[in-house]
């Protein structure tokens, strides 16, 4: 596996070694050149000026009659002046006028607009003293600087070209990446390759594929809820069909009547699936996530049991709360309601007419447990893990569920850690449904 | 005609049954595959028209062992099930026509007719025997090109004497094929039809051979 760093790293150290190399032999070199022609100047300026005076002394001759000495060709003229006890006894340059040197070593003297940088040195009683324009200097010293500085500035362009390249190919599987992505269509979650790709651009694939996946299964889980409910709306939709077909037909009132009462039962029953199809898909996407607050789960039977006992006298079912103890469990309210709902009105459909329907809390000490017990026909064990299925409607159809109460009864206890468990009452025929609510240590552990 | 209607809706299964019969259709439903599969072993029907998704037994089951045991009756499967693939699935497992729903009620006899035709491999949709011409489309029969009215059960068991010319069929087969379960049938209600037909058409045109059956007769 490569990394990034390396790949980066492998163009731009080469190229910055190559780069320093390169600037530093160019400096090298440009740095000799230049003091050797400064250093030649200076013994070229020596020679012309050294002259032997009459008894064989060796004194550097005035240049005299140059009014400035600014002028280009005199531009490396060093003065030299022998001052004793404050007069000045000896110039190369007696046009220039200076004043006598007030201390020893390096100073700097102001002439009109120019500046002369001097040093003297005391010998005896006699000073001596050596000047150079400033403006000359700084000219040669940045001469020389600027002359330094070639190198290493005609190395930049070279550097940025390294540079470019060298990034390029480092960040090539990043973009090896984004081009595979802006490529996909929309329907292609198919993960990205990551057995090539640099450590750490590793990690951050994996989580986008992570992502990908799960968003590969809530697609697929939509595609079937999609395929499932049309299926489901496609009977009653037919059924509706009919009828109204047959209602146009018929030619005698009591043949229409009939039509149209059966087209009241089916546009119920279509509503209902509808219903519970649109409960259903708000359940679905488990990241919404409910807002738990504390539910008493007694008051809750109550009040469904209220809601529901009109229809429960209707087919002459016992509707009531069995046993009740005061516990409250986090919970979305709301939600909770709709599974209470959907629990006593299955058990009011399938029951059968006459039955005893029974609600309970309790609290176990693993947990609180709401229960809703019928006396109806039950459901055999081996279909029990099947009707939590969506749509599945079980083998003995009477009624005209929709085939999702008890799947929405599922969803909403995931959502509350809860488990739904069906059986039979321990000494009856029936149908017993369990929602096992998790205590609240046992919720926060996981 | 005798159609068995396998279907668990009891919506959708009443009203079917309420407009074949309605065409002059006689329709027995079952709303489970188990009851489907009895239904066949015991009654001789035209038609099966099965709907998939069956409690206790899948309609697609039902068919393989039908055509398993070659039974050749031929089958309508209606369904909500639209993929290609189940679509490819019935019609390979040897449906002859597949309606999903929702259908309209005039399809659906109109695919029970060409099924029909096919099974009796016809292409007319008119059936002829001796001087009659039966429209089975619009109910209508002419006799000598003169048009002739007819009660349903009368036209029910014209129909099945002309789809088979050649043949004598009995009255035991005419009242399997006109009543279905639960009908009312008198001893001789076969018999008081064809008194009557005979009394419309005359005497020669429905022949009775004795201790047989009855079959259209040649026009003299």
């Amino acid at each position: 596996m490569s990394s990034l760093r390396r790949r980066l790293l492998l163009w731009l150290l080469p190229a910055t070694f190559l780069a320093g190399l390169l600037a530093s032999i160019g400096t090298y070199w440009g740095a000799v050149l230049e003091l050797d022609d400064l250093l030649n100047d200076q013994m070229r300026y020596l020679a012309e000026h050294i002259n032997v005076e009459p008894g064989e002394r060796v004194v550097l001759s005035d240049t005299g009659n140059r009014p400035s000495p600014l002028r280009d060709d005199n531009a490396d003229e060093v003065l030299l002046q022998v001052w004793s006890a404050g007069v000045l006894s000896f110039t190369t340059d007696s046009a220039l006028v200076l004043p006598p040197p007030v201390q020893t070593g390096f100073s700097d003297v102001q002439i009109g607009d120019q500046t002369w940088h001097t040093f003297a040195s005391q010998r005896g009683d006699k000073i001596f003293r050596v000047a150079q324009a400033q403006n000359k200097r700084w000219e040669e010293l940045a001469g020389l600087a600027l002359h330094l500085l070639w190198p290493v500035i005609s190395l930049i362009p070279l550097l940025a070209l390294f540079l470019w390249f060298g990034i390029s190919y480092g960040l090539k599987p990043l973009k090896t990446v984004a081009t595979e992505l802006s490529e996909r269509n929309v329907n292609s979650l198919q993960p990205i390759a990551s057995k090539e790709l640099p450590g750490e651009v590793k990690p951050l694939v994996d989580a986008l594929n992570d992502l990908l996946e799960r968003l590969a299964n809530a697609f697929t889980m939509q595609k079937h809820f999609i395929a499932d409910a049309a299926h489901e709306l496609r009977t009653p939709v037919a059924a509706l069909r009919i009828q109204v077909e047959l209602a146009q037909r018929a030619t005698l009132d009591e043949d229409r009547q009939m039509s149209l009462s059966e087209l009241q039962t089916g546009v119920t029953r279509l509503t209902h699936l509808t219903q519970q199809l649109l409960t259903l898909a708000r359940l679905e996407p488990d990241a919404q996530s409910p807002v738990m607050q504390s539910v008493e789960l007694s008051d809750l039977c109550k009040s469904v049991i209220t809601d529901q006992v009109r229809r429960a006298e209707a087919s002459g079912i016992d509707l009531g709360l069995a046993e009740t103890t005061e516990s409250s469990i986090p919970g979305d309210p709301e939600t909770l309601r709709i599974l209470l709902n959907n629990l006593v009105d299955n058990a009011i459909r399938y029951a059968g007419a006459h039955a005893r329907i029974d609600i309970a809390v309790r609290d176990t000490g693993q947990g609180v447990v709401l229960e809703v017990c019928d006396n109806g026909p039950g459901i055999n064990a081996a279909e029990r893990e099947r009707v939590l299925e969506r749509f599945y409607r079980g083998n003995n159809q009477i009624g005209s569920g929709s085939g999702l109460g008890l799947s929405i009864v599922k969803t909403i206890a995931e959502q509350h850690g809860a488990q739904v468990v069906l059986d039979s009452p321990p000494d009856a025929n029936g149908l017993r449904v369990l929602v096992v609510f998790p205590s609240k240590s046992e919720k926060y552990a996981v | 005609m005798r159609i068995l209607l396998a279907e668990d809706d009891p919506m959708i299964g009443s009203g079917l049954q309420k407009g074949l019969r309605q065409e002059g259709y006689t329709v027995d439903w079952v709303t489970d595959g188990k009851a489907a599969v009895l239904a066949l072993e015991t009654t001789p029907y035209a038609l099966l028209l099965l709907d998939l998704g069956l409690p206790r037994q899948d309609g697609m089951e039902v068919l393989k062992v039908m055509r398993q045991h070659d039974e050749t009756l031929p089958v309508i499967i209606i369904t909500a099930r639209d993929s290609l693939r189940d679509r490819v699935a019935g019609l390979d497992h040897g449906a002859d026509d597949y309606l999903v729903k929702p259908f309209a009620i005039e399809e659906l006899i109109a695919r029970i007719r060409a099924v029909s035709r096919r099974q009796s491999g016809r292409v007319q949709t008119e059936l002829r025997g001796g001087p009659l011409r039966l429209d089975p489309v619009r109910h209508l029969l002419w006799l000598r090109n003169e048009p002739v009215s007819l009660s349903a059960k009368e036209y029910a068991l014209l129909h099945e004497l002309m789809k088979e010319p050649d043949a004598v069929i009995s009255r035991e087969q005419l009242e399997d094929r006109l009543y279905g379960w639960g009908d009312e049938v008198g001893s001789n209600a076969v018999e008081v039809h064809i008194h009557n037909l005979r009394k419309k058409l005359g005497a020669d045109v429905i022949r009775t051979v004795r201790g047989v059956g009855y079959h259209i007769g040649e026009d003299a």
